[in-house]
């Protein structure tokens, strides 16, 4: 089995090479940063395994995700390696191009987005640039699927065997202490020759992964003349002799085409959504549109179409059928008021959450994301953040697990673990199905609107909560903030498509374990009580449960103990708390469940426990995604406390001060 | 590599030096091609020192005012 490693530097169309080779789907979109750990792929009909690596600007890493790369050459030693790279951006592609040429496995170097390079006017004598690399180059465009099968050929092609590396003329001094070393390493240390002279380039180069992998290693002949090699700033003389080899190599390669297109669309977008004044009202208004079709023109009459084929003629069918069969009724409870409508109940807002979810992609695949970086990246410098945690917040509304992942492309540690903890505080799509049915009961006509209201509560209490984080943590104001902003796509349909389908499935996915253990949980709770199965359901162990806590719940505006029963249920996964509620509610009053909830919630409580609900404890996965993030226990704990107690004040506040006005 | 494709209003500048960064925005900034010498096209730059948009070597990135300024020479 041959391993191919995918490298290259951030956006330049690794994921989607690699979905268009393999038979696997990764996540695509268009900024830095999207893949942050490595995913593994086969190429079809073939033995040949892609391995998609995060992107990097070079083998010395500034960023968790790019650390991933490094160590992944270091411990896995790829058969070969498919360099990716941004044919219009060849200049700087190149200064990564020359680490892995230098790593000593045969290389493929493909020259992607290669129509954008014809648009500029510019084209590459790609047999004299394979010349002087010494590895095979090939043009692609993987967005518009040209130029792969002969690339898929190459790979399957080219001998899996160690090459000759990539031999640059560093000064005398460099070149000295490379030779030295490696000699040195080959000797005493068996590793092969061209290993051994990769390690010490990048060792000289001050790669911090190789020092660390150095010391691990105990590679004397590198560790001892450590000082002398800084001492002679080796790095800058390798950067310099990188540089000119990149400016001789391209300007032999380099040919000018005739024609050159004029239609630069990105400048002219990029005119409007990147206006000093206008930028953030384009920002504030693209989120409008995207709740406004999610929620007012195609998500919400499509549940409500849904909800009615769930609890009409489904439900009925089944009831009919349980008791054809003779079912026992309490089995027959189970999955008609419980399952049925616990779990459809969730299930019908499948559409307004795959809507958001498309909308979500159509941005990530458009390029849009980089902009809204860089427009709020002011307003992220006031609480000590760069505009870039912008990014992980926003996908922190699909699913808050994901989120914390994106947060790895942040360089600061400090700023990465400020982003974590405000992560759960955006509202994810998990929580929309107790909106919608919170939304329905009370604020029939503004929808979108008191939903919008959440979601921008929810980026509220992120803020405030990192301006603490900024003044406990003491972060400095200045921090690195460079991100590149990437020419716009036309959003593909089938990416978006496929990016939609990858962030949904985990909610139906979730809707068949979680949810349906969940439901089934608080259907049994509420009908076995201490002396058996309990007719009342105030009588069952979950009324017993909710009572117990419900006064300190009275300030906030919740009446009732089966609120407290579904809430405690959500730290399964938020969606259960709608399942919940359906099943308790459904038990005790046997009127529609908006009819019982404007009995025992005003418009003001009910969005007092809205706000509960958006900002109170992250569920479980939230929760192992912050441990792994911040490697420790504590940090999940302290989520769990902080946010419910700030959820409690936020709900009180909001109760109390409404009550006086209302 | 002579890739400016229009002789565009922008004003263009020159890179005097990156001694003032700190390590990691140096790093970067390397990593991205830019060294003393090289020539930005400055797209945008947004009011009250927010960030500054250059082009170079057909790349557009964001950066923050301070950075800009003191790749300028800091004054």
């Amino acid at each position: 089995m041959t391993t191919v490693a995918l490298l290259g530097n951030p956006n330049t169309g690794k994921t989607t090479l690699f979905n268009e080779l393999t038979d696997k789907y990764a996540y695509v979109g268009n900024w830095e940063g999207v893949t942050v750990d490595k995913k593994l792929g086969r190429i079809r009909h073939s033995e040949m395994v892609v391995v998609d690596l995060p992107g990097i600007y070079s083998l010395t890493p500034i960023t968790k995700d790019e650390a991933v790369a490094c160590n992944y050459l270091l411990n896995d030693s790829p058969d070969m390696i498919l360099n990716v790279t941004n044919a219009s951006q060849l200049k700087r592609n190149m200064l990564l191009s020359i680490e892995l040429l230098e790593f000593g496995r045969p290389v493929v170097l493909a020259l992607n987005m290669i129509d954008d390079l014809k648009a500029n006017g510019i084209s590459y004598d790609f047999a004299e640039l394979a010349k002087r690399l010494g590895c095979q180059v090939r043009a692609t465009n993987a967005r518009k699927k040209s130029g792969l099968d002969q690339l898929r050929q190459e790979l399957l092609a080219t001998p899996p065997t160690a090459t000759q590396p990539l031999h640059l003329a560093y000064p005398a001094a460099v070149q000295a202490a490379i030779t030295q070393a490696s000699q040195a390493l080959v000797t005493d240390y068996q590793l092969t020759p061209a290993f051994a002279n990769w390690l010490a380039i990048q060792y000289l180069n001050r790669n911090q992964i190789v020092r660390r992998y150095a010391n691990k290693h105990h590679l004397q002949p590198l560790l001892r003349h450590q000082q002398a090699y800084d001492d002679q700033n080796f790095e800058e003389q390798i950067f310099q002799t990188r540089l000119a080899f990149i400016d001789d190599t391209l300007t032999a390669t380099t040919k000018y085409l005739h024609e050159v297109s004029n239609a630069n669309l990105t400048a002219k977008i990029d005119r409007i959504v990147t206006h000093p004044v206008l930028g953030l009202p384009i920002f504030v208004g693209i989120f409008l549109l995207m709740f406004k079709l999610s929620f007012d023109w195609i998500g919400t009459p499509l549940s409500d179409g849904l909800d009615a084929f769930i609890s009409g003629p489904l439900s009925a069918t089944a009831n009919q059928f349980l008791t054809s069969i003779g079912a026992i009724p309490f089995l027959k409870s189970l999955i008609v008021d419980g399952i049925i409508a616990g779990v459809g109940g969730v299930l019908s807002f499948i559409p307004q959450i795959f809507v958001l979810f498309a909308c979500i992609s159509v941005l990530e695949d458009s390029g849009y994301m980089a902009r809204a970086a860089l427009v709020t990246d002011r307003l992220m410098q006031l609480i000590g953040l760069n505009g870039k945690a912008f990014i992980p917040l926003i996908i922190g509304f699909g699913c808050n697990v994901t989120g914390i992942m994106a947060a790895r492309t942040i360089e600061q540690p400090k700023e990465r673990l400020v982003t974590t903890l405000i992560s759960p505080f955006m509202s994810c799509s998990a929580r929309l199905p107790i909106y919608g049915l919170f939304v329905a009961a009370f604020f029939q006509r503004n929808q979108a609107l008191i939903v919008l209201s959440l979601y921008f509560l929810g980026i509220a209490v992120a803020l405030l909560m990192a301006k603490i984080y900024q003044w406990v943590f003491k972060i400095r104001e200045n921090t690195v903030f460079i991100i590149e902003l990437p020419k716009y796509h036309v959003p593909r349909p089938d990416i978006i498509a496929m990016g939609t389908w990858e962030k949904g499935k985990g909610f139906i996915r979730k809707a068949g374990t979680v949810i349906f253990g969940g439901t089934v949980l608080i259907w049994l709770l509420s009908n076995l009580g201490p002396r058996g199965i309990v007719t009342n359901i105030d009588q069952s162990f979950s009324a017993a449960i909710g009572q117990f806590v419900l006064p300190l719940f009275r300030p906030i505006g919740i009446t009732s103990w089966q609120t407290i029963s579904a809430l405690m249920t959500g730290v399964l996964a938020k969606e259960v708390i709608s399942s919940s509620m359906i099943v308790l509610f459904h038990l005790s009053g046997q009127t529609g469940l908006i009819a019982t909830f404007s009995s025992l919630f005003t418009p003001l409580s009910a969005y007092a426990l809205l706000v509960f609900i958006l900002i109170y404890a992250p569920c479980f996965a939230t929760l192992a995604a912050i441990k792994a993030e911040t490697n420790s226990k504590k940090w999940a704990l302290y989520s769990v406390v902080s946010s419910t107690v700030i959820a409690y004040l936020a709900a009180l506040l909001i109760y109390q001060v409404g009550s006086l006005f209302i | 590599m002579q890739l400016r494709y229009s002789e565009s209003a922008y004003p263009i500048v020159t890179v005097q030096q990156m001694r003032q960064l700190d390590g990691q925005t140096a790093h970067r900034l390397q990593n991205l091609g830019i060294h003393p010498g090289s020539q930005l096209t400055v797209l945008r730059e947004y009011p009250f020192h927010g960030p500054v948009i250059v082009e170079f070597d057909q790349q557009k990135i964001g950066i923050r005012y301070v950075v800009f300024q003191s790749l300028l020479g800091g004054q």
